[in-house]
Formats: structure tokens, C-alpha cells, sequence
């Protein structure tokens, strides 16, 4: 007899059933409905320059173009199903990566998948493949607590694995938890709910009354010792299970009746142990009604878990096989340009927040320092969401700004995610969106305000920040340090031997101050006036200053420790408060803009 | 077993964009006997110096701990790499606030900077370990009467107290590295200037300025190409001015080789090996 | 010097990389003596390109030299004290002519009139006696003597450099000097010597250049530009102007830092090292020891110590104060690398004279370290302190070569005297 079957013989209120069952289609309808909303967003979200000068319209059409485009070509099928077997079925890209996290992932996906169609769906399948099926039945019942302790054990994996590293664990956010939470919740639920029936009398009585065809309790008593003892029902009083007759009496009516469903408990491998620690509060649970309480839960944590798929780190079951195939069939470049946003849009709902991108980032070292954590890809690309969803704040800007251009580009994240995201390209787009929003990098950031203009804001601006982030504070400073410019004889070898200042066509108006000037600001304990300095900032770091001071003064790190503070004052919150920092610069002024006029 | 072992050190940029300088510079060393440890390892630091000196000098240290717990020195074809490395070096050494710090951070995964850890550039590697000698000996197709100018750049030259390359004001490795595949190492005055890269996407119309004079200069000293030792050099040189500079010169045909590359050639590798040949001839 | 190959063993050891210096090292390398040089930039980036012989003798009567040679001979009976003094003219002549035809070698030919002293004029508008000029600056001297028509151009956004005020201060002895200001070609505002230079090494930029100038000629016979032509094409650069113009065109210095001070430089540190001169460029000696068989052991570096360089016998040419050879405080002079002996007034209230432009120059000038006359550094007592060590160049004590404009040529001669000595020693 099948899950729902018997929830419709045991509950025997018409309203709980139908309560129970407009929580199920409810929930049904919510995830499609919120699947369906999802997947709309991959045609809508903007991300990147090619989203700007296009239509819902437009993108819907280029994203069905490129479905038909898979479906209508040979190769493009073949493609498609090798990816669907490969990389969604067995998920071989993971094994290859890393066998313990494929074994974890593998655990919780089988595990709930397979759950989910043999033991939710037992009465439309499993009942229907294995005619003599019953849940208290072994193999079922053994498989079904086996599904059930593999997704926990992945649940665990997934958990101790998330906490073991120190970076994962900073950056665990309440999706993650709860994700784990939903799933374990089912799972224990169920074990729980299992438990108690296992020891439950009532269940005994009910279960009797229905299959035994008799009320005598002389008749049942022999039955009642044999599943006291066999089945470890916790009756009350518990009936005498010495006598060796009595209990042979109880096996041949166990074996009319209740055989044909009923395989021993123990080999119920998750519930069975919860069950013997049970059995001694077996009155109090049946007083409480604890069975039926588990029951709801059971399945409204499972309802739950359905109508939040779409909102919840669950729904990459359905991003991430589309982002997976979508990978296998090109990448952005390849892309016509009406499709890249989407594939990015698609690319944001097909994370999982698992972290591989993070811990094999080439500047992941330097969130140790600078405690933003937009400088990690998986944080990073939250932020991204968050911008394209039209959900994020001018410090948030600020943030992801100063995050986003600490990334090299090195493509590592994209070569590790396991979801098959095309980061380097979402990088790429996000910094572009960054730059026409206003947030550049520091460099083109310090281009907003002369020299004295910021002499003048960073007189409101102290250098307190290594109180937060202590690690952020000079280890030892040149700039204070009068030692460093005392030999400095305004020789002007630094300008002279300065490519910059060469290149330049009136040092004075493209670069405010010359390198001996800022060396002489420095003496005179006027730093801030040098901070704002295109000099400063357009300085290529080529050390010739430094190497043919003949004084010996150590030009060059002077000048990356001004950029140092600079970085240091202008936090972003301060930047997020610059008046100046929402202008939009249109795409057509991106080239000016980039290009530094 | 070979008699050179390096931990390699490629840098970001080379896997995404500069990928022909990896295979290069792997087919060069593998055919001199050289072997190469691959690890993963983090960005150098030396982009992340202009927001914060600590960020810099970890990322440096922790590539020189790596190194020394795999009782390696260090390669790479990178200049910007190598100078960065350098600094870490440097500054460790003489800094105990920055030591005390960069080592606790280190000590979380196990590791420890030591500063007995040499770092070698691929020209430092070239000369001082493996000597021009044994080079020349494998040269099957001495390139002669090849005019190029080598383009030294300078983070790896400068500052010669901390980068110790070779003479920062009148350095020769580069050339007697070039003179070594018979080709002709031509004088030329900028050769010590900045290519301009490290402006890039900072200002632009710098970044290209720069690049040009260089150019110019290495045309009318009368070179027929311009040889790099650095990944973002022939960036610059290579994509950047194709992308950016097409067309708008007569110098724009000066092409950029690769020192891997025009090593590849002389040593008479296949030019599969070296990623995209030189245009040489 | 890369692997930390922190030590070196060499014959000999040049400590600075000035003119005394690097004529040492020249002179060494030429007699194939196994030399390590170490040095800091230190004022020769701002030499104005002029070599001095000896251009003003007595000081104390301000009398401007047309022969030097006669002067140095009277200069030595005078001061026997003088480093001039510890070599013969012979030698001296031989000195400068080996580094004249190693600068004309090197591409940079000098020019002089070998028994007389020329005048060459500076940017303030006055004029300084010289024995050897770059080619460069050859038509200045002639131009002047004969009082030619000359446009005088000078750069909008120079500093230092005022072409009408050179005609000014000029006006009665040459009173056909023209000043004109233009603009320097793809160049606004403020102007770098160097960069002007490098810039004029580009064949566009000096066809700019010539087509800015050419209109204002007029009748003139002659230009007189600023230092900046050319950093290392100078002969091209020379040709292409003087062909452009149809007239001659010479140099005059300008301010710090020079562009003649550069090429010298650039030409010393290229071309040594091919000699086989062995350089440590940009480090200095911080400390020395004097081991048991008489070598030196030179801990050298630039902030800190990074190399080992033992040598059979080392050359001091370490500069005065700017160079730090010398260093001045409240206590005294002392000599920063051996602490050697340093003649010099007994009392520091005795350096200076209350007036700064006092006839004679200030006792300080004259301080340093004093010698044998085989360059030796010596003791109160005169006796040599060390048989494997010398010193030679602007160190040396009993001169003032700034007034007595002998710079040049007190470098170059000490520096060949010394490693004549040292050689001698060596063998």
C-alpha cells in the first residue's frame, strides 16, 4: 500500500486531506509558476554592454533562435544529450575536479531524485514497476533508508565541507543554510515520522483492525508478542514475549497477514536506531500525537521545499543542466550579442554558491587583507545579481567596484565552476557596467577632481580605516617618514628621466604636478595636495624616478604609498557619497571615458 | 633527471590571453633540459599594489612559501611576476612588522615565507644557471642577419637593489640571450623604457602613446622585429596594438616576438610547439 | 646578479662613477687590469658638457686663462701642493687625450684647440673658459670670437634658460647675439631638458624643429641653441639642423640636469662594461676592511648590504660632499668609506669666509684628502697609509676646482696618475 494511499485511509478528516492536498498543488503551482518567472528573467536581466540597446522582445527572440538553432542541427542535438548524459547525469566534469565532492554531490542529487520518484511518487511508479511493492518492505524499505542516510551524509559532506575551509566558512550565506535545512529537514522528518511508526500501538491496532479481520484480543495477542518482539512496537503494557508458543502462534498469523507488506524493522537503517531510543517514551509520543504532528511536517517541509524551488539555491536543478548544455554549445564570444546578456542572466541563476570558483581564485589570498568579499568570484558574482536586478545601493557599487577590478582575469573560476558559468565573460561585462554607472577603478575614479579638489574632500576623510581592517594598515610608511625626502635636492633627474612627463604634452595640464613637485610636497608635509595628482595616478610604475635619484630617494614607492592611501581614505562608503559618483556616462562616451581624455 | 628543476610560475595573464608564451617557453626549457614543477598558484600581487602594500607583499610571500616547501627556486617568464617577487623578497626581509604579518597569514594554510628561496626570471634562468654555452651548443639555425631590438621593460629592471636583474642602467642579458641564437641585437635608446602596459585600462590614450614612441624607436634604430621577455610587453605590443593601433602607422608592421619564441626557432623546434611563430623572413 | 653571487674578488676596485671614475676605470680597462666599478649617480648628470683644464689662475685675482698649460706649470711653482703637481704635463696631456679619442670613438667627439683655452658661453650670459667642448657646442666659441651675426633660440617653458638674457649680458662684447623664443615642436608648457633631448633623436621632431627656426634666420650665420640636441644621435641631429638651416648651429649648456652631463653618463656606463670593466651601477661602497694579506674586502649595496667585492687594491674616486666621499657635520669632514685623514681648517668656524663671494673661495673647497705623489692617501705626517689603496679626482684635498675651473682635467689626470701607480703595484 502506497504512501498516499494509506495518508488517505489514516487521515481520516476530509478537510486535513484536502488541506494537505491544496498544500501540495499549491506549492506545485508556485514552483512552476516561479520557474516560469525565473526563466523569464534570463530573457530580461540586463548585464553587460549589449544589454543596453535592446528589447524584451529582441532577447526573447535571440533566445529562442538559439534553442531552435540546438534542436534543428544534428550536432547541436548530439552536443546537447552527450552534455545531458555527461555532465548532468553522471556529472563526470565534477568527478574529475574532485572525487569526494562529486561522491557528496552525487549523494544529495540521487539520493532526493531518486527519493522523490520511488518513494513520493511510489504509488505512479515504483508500485507500478514492482506490483508486490510496499513501503515496510524490503528492498523498498531498506532503499528507502538508504536514499535517506546518503542525503544526509551529503548534507554533512556539504556542511563540515563549508565550515572546514576558512573562506567558505566567512562567506556561508543563509541560502546555503537553508538549502541544508530543507533537506535535512525532509529527511529527518521522515525518519522520524518512520520511527514513530515503527514503535507506534496504535498504528498496531489500526493496522490490525483493517487487515486482521478480527476484534478478539485473544486472537490478536499471540500476533501482539510476536511484533513486541520482532517488530519492537512499544505497546503499553508490553505484552509477555517469553513464551516460545506463543510467539510461533504470532509468526504463522504474522505471516497470513502481514508478511506480504511488513519486512523487519532493522533493516529500516536510518529510522530503525531513532526508533529503539523512541520506544521508552512511546506513551507520551502517542499522547501528543507526535505521529501525526511528523506526518504534517513530513510533508509540508515537503511542500515547502516544492514552492521554494524557484527562489532558492534548489532551483539550479533547473538552471544549471540549461547552463551546462549552453556552455558545451559555445561561450559568450560566440554568442550573437543579443544572447549574452541572457547567457549571463542564465549564468546568475546557475550558481550554487559551492565555492569551487573562490577557493581556486588567483587573488583569493587577498581577501585575507582587504576584507571585501566582491573580491571573491562567488561572492562577487551575488553582487552582480544584485546590480542586475536593480537591487543594489551606491555602496554596494562602490564595493563591487573595488572588488571587481582586484580580479586579474586569470579565467581560473571559469575553468573550475561546476555549473558551467562563463565568469571570465561575466567579469568582463559586469566592469563594463560598472564603468557607465560611474564606479571605474581608482585610477579613473581619481580623474573625477583636480588635485586641489581632493586635497580639499580628504581633509574629510581619515586614514582610519586600518581600525576595521587592521591588516590594512602600512606595515611602515615613507610618506611620514622625514628620513625619506631629507636628501632630496629638487635636482629634477625624477622629472626628467619620467616617461610620463615625456609623453606628455604640457606636464602641467595633464599631470598637475611633476614627480620633484610631489617629492617637495611630500617635504613640506603637504600630502594631500599630491594624493589627487594625475601624476599620481598616471605614473606607469617603471621605477626610473627611483633608480637615477641620486639622493637616493625612493620616488616610486612614494608614489604607489599615496596610491595606497588614496585607496585607503577614499572607502566605499566615501565613494558611494561622492555627488559626483552616480553620473551615467553613456555608451558612446565610453571611449573617451576609457581611454582617459 | 634533469639537472635544473623550477616550481613555474606563469602569472594570470598567460593561460587566458598570452597562452602561445606558456607553450614556448615550455618547449624551449623542455629542449634544454630543464624541468618545470606545475602548481597551482595565486596572482603575483603586482596589480593589486597600487590598492594596498600588505595585498601585494602576501601574494608575493606566499608564491616564495610555496616554493619553499617544495624546495624549488622559482620561474617565471613574466617580468612584472618577476619584479613582484622581488619586492616581496625584498621588503620580507627588512620589514619585521610586514613579516610578523604576511607569515601569520601564511601560517593558516601551513605555509612560511623563506627568504632562501631564489627566484629567477626566464633570461636570469637562461644565463646565470644554465649559461649561454650550453644554449648555443643546441642552436641548429642561427638566425643571422636578423636585426631585432630587445625591449627590456622595467619591472624587472628596476630598481636594481630589489629586482637584482642585472646592471639596471646598462643591462646586456637580454641581448647576449638574443646574440645567442645569432641574431643581431640592435642599439636602440628607449630600449629601457616602459612598453605602457601597466596603464592600460588606467588611461588609455597614455598607455598607447607609450607604445608608439617605443615603436618608433626601435624602427628607426633598424630593427625588424622587437623581442620581449614579459607577458604584458607583448600584450601590449602584440593584441593591444592590433586591436587598438591597426593602420594608423607605418611602424605598425614591426612585428613582436616573443623571446621563447625566437629561442623555439634558432633551436630548431616545430613551430606548433611555439604557439603562434614569429613573423620572421 | 640575480643568483645573490654576493661575492666577487677583482685586482682592483674603482669606488665612484664620476668623472675621475670613470676615466679610471677607462684607463684600467685599457691596460686590461681585472676592475670592478662601483658608483652612484652623482653629479655628473649635471655636467654642462665642458672640460676644464684649468681656466682661472690665481682665483684671488680672478685671471682668466688663455693658455693652461702655462698656467698649470705656474700653478704647480705656485702650489706644490696641488694634485696638478703630482704629475708631469706629459702625463697630463696623455690623460685627457686617451678619454677625447675614447668620447670620439664612443660617437661624441670633442673639441678643442689643444694649446689654448676657448670661450664658450653659459645660459646666464657670461662666459666661462674651457679646454675641450663636444663638437656640439664647436661653432660657440669661433662665433663669439668673431662676433658673427647669431640668432639665439631659446624654448617657451625652459626654465633656466633665457636667450635674451644672454644677449643682454652679452651686448657690449657681442652685440649681434638675436633672441628668439618659440615653441618646442609637440611640447606645451613646461619643458624637460631630457625629454627634449630624446624627443630631438625622432627625425619628425627635428624637421619640426627646423621649420619653426627657419623664419627667423634672417642674416644670421650662426644658431646658438640650448644643450637639448639630441641624446645619443647627436651627430644626426647636428646634420640634420645645420642641413636644414644652411647655417651652423652650436650648443650652449643649460641648467641642471644637463643633457651633456646624460650623454657622458650613458656613454661611460655602455661602453666600459664592453671593455670588460665589471659595474656595479647605482650601489655604493657602505663599509671596508683591510684583510690580513693587504687586500680590501667592500661590503657594497644600496641600502643595505647585498654584495662582497675583495680586491688586491682599490681607486677612490668617491666625490666630495654630493657624492658623498665627504661627509660635513658640527664635528668635522670626515672621509666616508675608510675614514681616512682629511686635511681641513682645524676649526669649523674656519670653512667659510663671512663673505660668500669671497675672492679666494672658502677654506672647505680646499679640504680633502691629500696624497703622495703616488697617489696614495697619506697621513698629518705625509707617510702612505696603505700601499693598495689611491685616490684620485675631486676628493683630493689642496684644490678648488670649481674656482680654478680645473675639474675635468684634475679628474682625468689623477684618475691616470693613480692607475699608473696602482698598476705598478699590481705587477
Amino acid at each position: 500500500m502506497g504512501l498516499s494511499e494509506r495518508a488517505r485511509a489514516c487521515w481520516t478528516e476530509g478537510e486535513t486531506n484536502m488541506f494537505l492536498a491544496y498544500c501540495a498543488y499549491g506549492a506545485l503551482i508556485i514552483c512552476l509558476v516561479g520557474i516560469g518567472y525565473r526563466m523569464g528573467r534570463w530573457v530580461v536581466l540586463p548585464l553587460g554592454p549589449e544589454a543596453e540597446d535592446t528589447t524584451l522582445a529582441k532577447r526573447a527572440l535571440g533566445a529562442l533562435g538559439a534553442v531552435a538553432k540546438v534542436l534543428l542541427q544534428p550536432r547541436g542535438l548530439i552536443v546537447l544529450l552527450r552534455t545531458l548524459f555527461m555532465e548532468v547525469i553522471l556529472q563526470i566534469h565534477i568527478l574529475r575536479q574532485d572525487p569526494r565532492r562529486w561522491v557528496m554531490h552525487m549523494a544529495l542529487f540521487y539520493g532526493m531524485l531518486l527519493l522523490l520518484l520511488m518513494h513520493v511518487f511510489d504509488d505512479r511508479i515504483t508500485a507500478r514497476l514492482f506490483p508486490d511493492y510496499a513501503s515496510t518492505l524490503n528492498p523498498f524499505m531498506f532503499l528507502r533508508d538508504l536514499l535517506g542516510v546518503l542525503v544526509m551524509a551529503g548534507v554533512i559532506f556539504a556542511f563540515v565541507r563549508r565550515r572546514a575551509d576558512r573562506t567558505l566558512r566567512r562567506t556561508m550565506r543563509g541560502a546555503d543554510c537553508l538549502l541544508l535545512v530543507l533537506l535535512s529537514g525532509i529527511i529527518l522528518t521522515g525518519a522520524s515520522l518512520e520511527a514513530v511508526q515503527i514503535i507506534s500501538p496504535t498504528l498496531f491496532d489500526e493496522m490490525v483492525g483493517d487487515y486482521m479481520d478480527s476484534d478478539d484480543l485473544e486472537e490478536i495477542a499471540p500476533l501482539k508478542a510476536y511484533w513486541a518482539a520482532q517488530f519492537d512496537v512499544a505497546f503499553a503494557p508490553m505484552p509477555s514475549t517469553d513464551d516460545p508458543e506463543l510467539l510461533d502462534e504470532g509468526r504463522s498469523l504474522h505471516e497470513v497477514s502481514c508478511a506480504t507488506c511488513h519486512s523487519r524493522p532493522g533493516s529500516a537503517v536510518l529510522s530503525y536506531p531513532l526508533a529503539l531510543a523512541l520506544k521508552p517514551f512511546s506513551a507520551r509520543i502517542t499522547d501528543i500525537g507526535l505521529e501525526t504532528a511528523l506526518r504534517y511536517a513530513h510533508f509540508l517541509i515537503g511542500c515547502l521545499a516544492l514552492a521554494l524551488l524557484p527562489f532558492s539555491k534548489l532551483f539550479h536543478l533547473v538552471s544549471t543542466p540549461f547552463s551546462l548544455v549552453s556552455r558545451a554549445l559555445g561561450s559568450a564570444a560566440t554568442d550573437r550579442p543579443v544572447n549574452r546578456p541572457t547567457r549571463r542572466a542564465l549564468g546568475l541563476d546557475a550558481c550554487t554558491h559551492c565555492g569551487v570558483c573562490t577557493l581556486h581564485c588567483a587573488v583569493g589570498p587577498i581577501f585575507q587583507v582587504i576584507p571585501n568579499s566582491d573580491i571573491l568570484p562567488s561572492e562577487k558574482l551575488h553582487s552582480v545579481a544584485l546590480m542586475a536586478t536593480g537591487r543594489s545601493s551606491a555602496h554596494a557599487y562602490a564595493r563591487l567596484s573595488e572588488g571587481s577590478f582586484i580580479c586579474t582575469g586569470c579565467g581560473r573560476c571559469t575553468t573550475w565552476c561546476p555549473s558551467g558559468l562563463d565568469l571570465q565573460d561575466m567579469w568582463a561585462a559586469s566592469i563594463s557596467d560598472l564603468n557607465r554607472s560611474g564606479y571605474p577603478q581608482s585610477h579613473g575614479w581619481m580623474r573625477r577632481h583636480s588635485a586641489s579638489q581632493w586635497a580639499e574632500i580628504l581633509k574629510t576623510c581619515p586614514d582610519t580605516l586600518g581600525e576595521q581592517a587592521p591588516l590594512r594598515k602600512t606595515p611602515f610608511r615613507l610618506t611620514d617618514n622625514p628620513d625619506t625626502f631629507w636628501a632630496c635636492v629638487q635636482c629634477s633627474t625624477c622629472t626628467n628621466v619620467c616617461p610620463v612627463v615625456a609623453i606628455s604634452e604640457d606636464p602641467q595640464r595633464d599631470l598637475e604636478l611633476t614627480p620633484q613637485q610631489v617629492m617637495n610636497l611630500m617635504r613640506l608635509q603637504r600630502k594631500e595636495t599630491a594624493i589627487g595628482s594625475r601624476m599620481v595616478w598616471d605614473c606607469v610604475t617603471c621605477y626610473k624616478c627611483q633608480e637615477h635619484c641620486p639622493q637616493g630617494v625612493r620616488v616610486a614607492d612614494v608614489l604607489y604609498e599615496l596610491r595606497n592611501e588614496a585607496c585607503r581614505r577614499l572607502t566605499p562608503a566615501v565613494r558611494a557619497s561622492d555627488p559626483s559618483s552616480e553620473q551615467h556616462i553613456p555608451a558612446t562616451d565610453l571611449g573617451a571615458q576609457k581611454n582617459g581624455a | 633527471m634533469a639537472k635544473f628543476r623550477y616550481l613555474y610560475f606563469p602569472g594570470c595573464k598567460i593561460k587566458p590571453v598570452l597562452p602561445e608564451y606558456d607553450r614556448a617557453t615550455r618547449a624551449v626549457l623542455s629542449a634544454l633540459d630543464v624541468g618545470l614543477e606545475d602548481t597551482e598558484l595565486n596572482c603575483c600581487g603586482y596589480p593589486v599594489r597600487h590598492e594596498d602594500f600588505t595585498a601585494a607583499m602576501l601574494s608575493g610571500a606566499r608564491i616564495l612559501a610555496m616554493a619553499a616547501r617544495q624546495g624549488l627556486p622559482v620561474l617565471t617568464p613574466c617580468k612584472c611576476c618577476y619584479g613582484n617577487l622581488k619586492h616581496a623578497h625584498f621588503w620580507m626581509h627588512r620589514n619585521a612588522e610586514l613579516r610578523k604579518r604576511v607569515n601569520g597569514l601564511l601560517q593558516e594554510e601551513g605555509l612560511r615565507w623563506s627568504e632562501d628561496v631564489v627566484v629567477h626570471h626566464l633570461l636570469t634562468a637562461l644565463t646565470e644557471d644554465l649559461g649561454l654555452a650550453h644554449i648555443q651548443a643546441r642552436v641548429k639555425h642561427p638566425l643571422h642577419g636578423y636585426r631585432v631590438a630587445a625591449h627590456y621593460g622595467c619591472h624587472a629592471l628596476r630598481p636594481g637593489d630589489v629586482t637584482q636583474f642585472d646592471n639596471p642602467l646598462a643591462p646586456t642579458i637580454f641581448e647576449s640571450v638574443i646574440e645567442a641564437t645569432g641574431a643581431i641585437a640592435v642599439e636602440w635608446p628607449l630600449r629601457l623604457d616602459c612598453c605602457g602596459y601597466p596603464l592600460w585600462e588606467k588611461n588609455n590614450r597614455l598607455s598607447l602613446a607609450l607604445m608608439q614612441r617605443k615603436l618608433a624607436d626601435a624602427r628607426e634604430s633598424g630593427a625588424q622585429a622587437l623581442i620581449t621577455a614579459c607577458t604584458y610587453c607583448q600584450l601590449h605590443f602584440g593584441p593591444v596594438r592590433s586591436e587598438h593601433l591597426s593602420g594608423t602607422a607605418a611602424y605598425n608592421d614591426l612585428p613582436a616576438v616573443l623571446v621563447s619564441q625566437l629561442l623555439g626557432i634558432a633551436l630548431g623546434l616545430p613551430d606548433e610547439a611555439l604557439g603562434q611563430a614569429g613573423l620572421r623572413e | 646578479m640575480n643568483t645573490y653571487n654576493k661575492e666577487t674578488t677583482c685586482d682592483l676596485m674603482i669606488i665612484g662613477t664620476g668623472m675621475a671614475g670613470m676615466a679610471a676605470a677607462l684607463f684600467a680597462a685599457q691596460q686590461g687590469i681585472d676592475t670592478v666599478q662601483v658608483g652612484l649617480t652623482g653629479e655628473i648628470a649635471f655636467a654642462s658638457g665642458l672640460m676644464d683644464l684649468l681656466g682661472v689662475y690665481p682665483v684671488a685675482q680672478g685671471k682668466v686663462l688663455d693658455d693652461p698649460w702655462q698656467g698649470i706649470t705656474r700653478l704647480c711653482r705656485d702650489e706644490p701642493l696641488h694634485p696638478y703637481a703630482l704629475l708631469d704635463i706629459a702625463s697630463i696631456r696623455e690623460s685627457l687625450d686617451i678619454v677625447l679619442a675614447f668620447l670620439l670613438t664612443s660617437g661624441y667627439p670633442h673639441f678643442t684647440l689643444s694649446q689654448r683655452n676657448m670661450e664658450v658661453l653659459t645660459p646666464a650670459g657670461t662666459l666661462k673658459s674651457t679646454y675641450a667642448v663636444p663638437y656640439t657646442m664647436r661653432h660657440g666659441p669661433s662665433a663669439l670670437a668673431d662676433r658673427s651675426s647669431c640668432l639665439l633660440v631659446d624654448f617657451d617653458g625652459l626654465k633656466g634658460y633665457s636667450a635674451r638674457q644672454i644677449a643682454l649680458s652679452l651686448a657690449d662684447r657681442w652685440p649681434e647675439l638675436h633672441p628668439v623664443r618659440i615653441g618646442f615642436p609637440d611640447a606645451k608648457g613646461e619643458l624637460y631638458t631630457e625629454h627634449m633631448a630624446r624627443a630631438l633623436d625622432v627625425a619628425d621632431i627635428r624637421e619640426k624643429l627646423v621649420a619653426a627656426i627657419r623664419p627667423h634666420i634672417g642674416t644670421a650665420e650662426v644658431v646658438g641653441l640650448p644643450a637639448v640636441l639630441g641624446m645619443y644621435r647627436t651627430v644626426r641631429v647636428m646634420e640634420d639642423l645645420q642641413q636644414g638651416l644652411g647655417v651652423p648651429v652650436f650648443e650652449i649648456p643649460t641648467m641642471l640636469p644637463a643633457v651633456t652631463g646624460l650623454r657622458l653618463r650613458e656613454i661611460f656606463e655602455q661602453r666600459l662594461p664592453a671593455m670588460g670593466i665589471r659595474p656595479f651601477f647605482q650601489q655604493r661602497v657602505m663599509g671596508a676592511q683591510r684583510l690580513a694579506d693587504g687586500r680590501w674586502r667592500f661590503d657594497v649595496g644600496r641600502a643595505d648590504i647585498d654584495f662582497r667585492i675583495t680586491a688586491r687594491s682599490a681607486i677612490m674616486c668617491s666625490g666630495r660632499f654630493f657624492g658623498k666621499g665627504l661627509h660635513a657635520d658640527r664635528h668635522g669632514i670626515r672621509e666616508t668609506i675608510f675614514d681616512l685623514p682629511v686635511v681641513q681648517p682645524k676649526d669649523r668656524a674656519a670653512w667659510h669666509h663671512k663673505d660668500l663671494l669671497h675672492r679666494e673661495g672658502h677654506p672647505i673647497n680646499r679640504a680633502g684628502v691629500a696624497v703622495d705623489d703616488q697617489f696614495h692617501p697619506v697621513d698629518a705626517n705625509g707617510q702612505m697609509l696603505y700601499p693598495s689603496l689611491f685616490a684620485a679626482g675631486s676628493i683630493l684635498a689642496h684644490q678648488d676646482w670649481k674656482r680654478q675651473k680645473c675639474g675635468s682635467g684634475l679628474a682625468i689626470a689623477t684618475a691616470y696618475g693613480a692607475v699608473r701607480a696602482c698598476a705598478r703595484m699590481l705587477d
